[in-house]
């Protein structure tokens, strides 16, 4: 009787094994991949790295904002799609007076918000001074302050926000005025917080001073880029699509871009395979040389307005004698950690502002150099021959399987070649800045990402009174330099002057450069005229999907 | 009985108090604000900021105010996501989470008990052993490696479903339950195969058998009945980790559920986001815990009785 | 004073031997054991036995499948896996052992002192188990490590003081049942202390169950400590860790399967080896 009843068992086992199989494949059956169907109907399919955490152009801080809201908003100017040349957007044109520090800027009358009503520049101002008010926190108001007064009000010096330095002529002339001559002005306003909103908008959603408003969501945003918000999950997708309003709708191929926030890299990967995606935020290291192999027209390398260091602090020992922190600097090989652990083709870095950033070169040798013997002598005159005395530091870094291996490598490194001891130190995120901003680290692990193309853009971060100047590293001639730039007439001038103060702030060796971002990523054959620029800006309007091509 | 239920759920009450205020002065200990980014925020800003989410006032004032808000039901806005409130995110994810740990957890009972019975059905031979041991598969075998291998075969080598995400629903289901449901069935498939032997070792068993009952219906009517009972007080807690979602599934599977709330909100330091996702989870498990005396009573009258006093 | 018979009742050395005897009546569980005393004696020796330091790094070399001088290939930084993976079982098997041997001295005690209490006090300290119990596990233990750094004792304790609340409820449900026994009614009778009923007579009845208790809480601690590698909560590189190990393989999973195999493979052997024993030794010896 058992007998039977294990057979009985073992036959339902095996029909149940059958009805699976069956099952699994009848919807094997030819799949039409949901990229082929997007491009049909003209949506455009993007991984995203992060979901937004707010969609309000005075509030985002992120990279993966920024790639949305490129979409729906449109700043006073535009940047060439290649060359982030300034061109005319919201302002069809624009004057600058000869000291530099009044710009007016006139407006596209054609320019319509997603609610019909015109663009104007009225709306620009209650924009910027909304960044700027205290009261609403916007983590990114720094931004605007090349604008005159608008330091002063957003630290609650100035309570009239009136008296912010941008002021509506008309309905379509603004005028701007600067503290001071900031030759990269223009540049700067293509970043999110400087995008216009809808001041009716706004007011009607109670937002004008508030951070939680409703006017985000998708029925309620009115924009004035080339899409509209259409729907908004947060962990699941953003989609735009197309706005009927913009001036220049005519000339956008895409009904709509899909933005999907995938935060682990290898599901993103997996979802570009399986054809869910046109092109993805990023490819792991780990993946590169099978794609490669197997299917390189889909990889993408664009050289990308970024650095990766690590940051002393000079203010405690031993960091605070710059041989230690020169040795330390010149005895990593980058090229090895490029090639063993981001495969792209980085570029190693050994100074601070990625090379040809707007024309910018430093030369070589003011650069910092990968000399083992001469760094082994600075320790040594440091008084630390050999490593021997060298108290245990850490190296802090961020959780990130982008970090970990680096940051192992360095480790090994520094031990070969100092024969110093490094501990590697690994901080969640809100633990790792807080670590940065007090000052409780004695290597951190920074990066930093132009937020326009121009040299300043990183140099001020080591401006004495920066916020972000964690390392300690303060020099009055630095900040000289600097401000002699920003005065300089000529453009060659103003570079000198730069290359003069990183050079200056390199041989003091606040950090460790260590390889330029470049952005990597896949992206399918049915994506086409998807341009690349140092910035990793991209405009969507002129992208076009074929869903035929790589059949 | 129902004194039983009144009385437990009172008695939940403090428990769920004693948690929500030691979590609340717990994520104010976590050095690192929730307003920090990677460009150095002004001192003004991040004044504002607090002043704005309440968070420069005394603990004691913020928490009265938590409380104060928490009657009303309203466990105010996210800190990281400006403009959604907690409510609404926990509201929206909690249904995804539902909808998959329901598969998840309907595929775990089915597959854990079947597998469980049948290894308890063949007498001691090798049949139970394999089929045990293969239930154990499930609990040796993290999910972050089982997910991504099937997904490969699944998904890339066979073509059979969306690699991820959560829009085309029957199909986008499937994978990611299973990998759920793996583990939580390896535990099903241990209790009630262990539960099954011993209740078949009994005197009553040999009884009905003597009396000449079907051994297929001794085994189904007796022993089965009595061998979900170490299941069913599995299931309580097993519920409310699998309907709250799982970080690991849901990363893999690029899913918009709770879990990846539950660890995202607290690396973020996004207090009132932390405080939802443990409240939710405690409520959960309160609920869920009844849930299993309740079946347990139902399923066995002894316990039910003892339940009346 | 005592009678035999409520030493023999009582006697620890029975409880050694009806674990002894159920382990030998299953040749899995008894292969299992044997596998885990090896895999654990390897990498606790793995300083001695570990044909390559953990750290050392090639990077020119990279990663390589499987050859002889690096049986179990090398890892992206170049490293010898099988040293790894033998320094890496050490950190596991520690974070396993000590925080399951946490679990078991506050559950045992802490059941314990509950049972033999009774009344009030049970209600109370059964109320803070709960309390623990409804806390989401993953939260508390991410804030604890961001609110106290990290170290590896950390997350020792971390576990331990979650994974002993199953512990506690077990051992005290057996505390009542056993307080209620003959033996220990004549004890009482006889005048022993409290103290002296709980180490001569509780401890040494609920000694299976906390031995299968602690066999099952192993794996699960070390499948946590996999868990927080995921997460990247995990111990501080370079030193590795199973779990750690398992994740890099993971992602490494087309490019450089060996690295995901090996490591893997060992984690789950472990893993199943300990459920295994566990699962003999409560069944033969009719303890849960």
């Amino acid at each position: 009787m058992a007998e039977n009843f294990a057979e009985r068992l073992k036959k339902a086992a095996v029909v149940a094994a059958a009805v699976f199989l069956c099952a699994a494949c009848v919807s094997c059956a030819k799949r039409e991949t949901p990229a082929r169907k997007a491009a049909e109907r003209g949506i455009l399919l993007m991984g995203n790295a992060a979901d937004p955490a707010s969609l309000d152009p005075a509030l985002s801080t992120g990279l993966s904002e920024f790639k949305i809201l490129s979409g729906l908003f449109e700043g006073l100017v535009g940047a060439d799609a290649r060359t982030l040349r300034p061109i005319p957007a919201a302002a069809k044109s624009w004057k600058i007076s000869s000291d530099g520090k009044k710009y007016t800027f006139y407006l596209d009358e054609s320019a319509k918000w997603s609610d019909g009503s015109p663009v104007t520049a009225g709306d620009f101002v209650f924009a910027w001074k909304r960044v700027v008010n205290p009261k609403l926190g916007a983590e990114y108001a720094s931004l605007m302050f090349p604008i005159k007064n608008a330091r002063a009000i957003n630290s609650g010096k100035l309570s009239d926000a009136s008296l912010l330095g941008a002021k509506a002529l008309s309905d379509y002339v603004l005028e701007v005025e600067l503290e001071e001559p900031a030759p990269y002005f223009l540049s700067l306003l293509y970043h999110n917080v400087y995008f216009p909103v809808s001041q009716k908008n706004l007011e009607k959603f109670n937002a004008a001073q508030t951070r939680d408003s409703l006017w985000t969501r998708p029925q309620n945003m009115v924009c004035n880029g080339a899409f509209t918000l259409d729907y908004w999950s947060i962990n699941e997708k953003v989609s735009v699509r197309k706005n009927p309003f913009y001036r220049g709708a005519k000339s956008v191929y895409l009904n709509g871009v899909d933005f999907l926030p995938i935060s682990n890299i290898n599901t993103e990967d997996r979802a570009f395979r399986a054809g869910q995606l046109h092109i993805t935020d990023s490819i792991a290291p780990s993946r590169i040389d099978a794609v490669k192999r197997d299917s390189p027209a889909t990889l993408r390398s664009d050289d990308w307005l970024g650095v990766y260091y690590y940051m002393f602090n000079t203010r405690k020992p031993p960091f605070d004698d710059s041989r230690v922190r020169r040795a330390f600097a010149m005895s990593i090989d980058r090229r090895l950690i490029i090639d063993s652990f981001l495969k792209a083709g980085q570029k190693s870095a050994h100074s601070f502002v990625p090379d040809n950033c707007d024309g910018y070169v430093l030369d070589d040798s003011r650069k910092i150099k990968y000399d083992i013997a001469a760094a082994q002598k600075l320790l040594a005159e440091a008084g630390y021959p050999g490593g021997k005395g060298f108290p245990k530091v850490r190296l802090t870094y961020n959780t990130s399987e982008q970090h970990k291996p680096i940051a192992e490598a360095v480790q090994q490194m520094w031990k070969k070649n100092l024969g110093v001891e490094v501990e590697l130190y690994n901080l969640s995120w809100p633990a790792y800045l807080a670590a940065r901003r007090e000052g409780d680290f004695e290597i951190a692990r920074s990066s930093w990402v132009g937020d326009f193309a121009a040299p300043e853009s990183f140099l001020q971060n080591f401006e004495s009174a920066n916020g972000l100047n964690h390392t300690g590293f303060s020099d009055a001639k630095y900040d000289a330099l600097l401000r002699a730039a920003a005065l300089s007439k000529e453009r060659a001038q103003r570079f000198e002057n730069l290359a003069a103060a990183e050079a200056l702030m390199l041989e003091s060796a606040p950090i460790v450069p260590l390889y330029f971002y470049s952005r990597v990523y896949r992206i399918s054959p049915m994506v086409e005229n998807w341009t690349s620029n140092l910035l990793d800006y991209h405009d969507y309007k002129g992208v076009k999907l074929n869903p035929e091509a790589g059949k | 009985m129902l004194k039983y239920f009144t009385s437990r759920i009172l008695e939940a009450i403090p428990v769920f108090f004693i948690i929500v205020t030691a979590v609340f002065f717990m994520v104010r200990f976590v050095p690192g604000g929730p307003f920090d980014k990677e460009r150095a925020v002004s001192e003004e800003t991040l004044a504002a900021l607090n002043s704005y989410y309440g968070l420069d006032e005394p603990l004691v004032v913020q928490y009265c105010s938590f409380l104060k808000n928490l009657a009303r039901g309203d466990l105010g806005p996210s800190f990281k996501y400006a403009g959604w409130s907690v409510n609404e995110i926990l509201r929206e994810k909690a249904l995804v989470s539902l909808e998959l740990g329901g598969c998840a957890l309907a595929i775990a009972l089915v597959l854990g008990l079947g597998v469980g019975f049948a290894a308890a059905a063949f007498p001691s031979g090798k049949i139970g052993a394999a089929l045990s041991g293969i239930s154990l598969v499930g609990i040796c075998l993290p999910a972050f490696v089982l997910g991504p291998v099937l997904i490969l075969i699944f998904c890339l080598r066979l073509n059979c479903f969306n690699a991820m995400g959560w829009s085309d629903f029957p199909s986008d289901i499937v994978l990611p339950a299973f990998t759920l449901a793996l583990f939580y069935a390896a535990w099903i498939a241990r209790l009630s195969r262990s539960r099954a032997v011993e209740e078949k070792s009994r005197g009553y068993v040999r009884t009905a058998v003597a009396k000449g009952c079907g051994k297929g219906r001794v085994y189904f009517v007796h022993i089965l009945r009595n061998a979900v009972e170490p299941v069913i007080s599995y299931i309580g807690p097993a519920a409310a980790g699998l309907l709250s979602g799982s970080f690991v599934v849901e990363t893999i599977f690029q899913i918009p559920g709770l879990g990846r709330f539950f660890i995202s909100s607290a690396l973020d330091n996004d207090y009132t986001m932390i405080m939802g996702c443990v409240m939710l989870y405690s409520v959960f498990i309160i609920a869920f815990n009844l849930l299993s005396d309740f079946l347990l009573a139902a399923v066995n009258p002894k316990i039910a009785k003892e339940m009346r006093k | 004073m005592k009678s035999d018979w409520i030493l023999e009742e009582s006697s620890s050395d029975s409880a050694f031997a009806k674990v002894w005897r159920a382990l030998k009546a299953d040749r899995l569980a008894l292969a299992s054991l044997f596998f885990i005393i090896v895999t654990a004696s390897l990498c606790f020796a793995a300083g001695i036995v570990a044909p390559y330091d953990y750290q050392v790094q090639n990077l020119s070399l990279g990663a390589t499948p499987p050859s002889m001088e690096h049986w179990f290939g090398t890892d992206i930084h170049g490293r010898d896996l099988l040293s790894r993976m033998l320094f890496g079982g050490r950190v596991s098997f520690a974070v396993g052992i000590l925080a399951t041997v946490v679990a078991v001295l506050i559950g045992t005690s802490y059941g314990m002192v509950s049972g033999m209490c009774g009344g009030k006090t049970d209600a109370l300290m059964m109320r803070i188990v709960d309390i623990v119990y409804s806390l989401p596990f993953t939260i508390f233990v991410i804030l604890l490590m961001m609110a106290f750094g990290r170290s590896l004792w950390l997350i020792f304790v971390a576990i331990g003081a979650v994974e002993w609340l199953t512990m506690a409820r077990i051992v005290r449900a057996m505390t009542l049942d056993i307080k209620s026994r003959q033996f220990v009614e004549a004890a009482v009778a006889l005048g022993e202390s409290r103290w002296g009923i709980m180490r001569r007579h509780i401890l040494p009845n609920v000694f299976g169950a906390v031995l299968v208790c602690a066999a099952l809480t192993v794996p699960s601690v070390m499948l946590l400590e996999a868990f927080l590698s995921f997460l990247g909560l995990g111990v501080q590189a370079p030193l590795p860790s199973w779990g750690g190990l398992v994740k890099d393989g993971a992602e490494y999973m087309e490019d450089a399967p060996w690295m995901l195999v090996f490591p893997a493979l060992f984690f789950s052997a472990t893993l199943y080896a300990l459920n295994r024993i566990g699962e003999a030794v409560s069944e033969g010896s009719g303890e849960k």
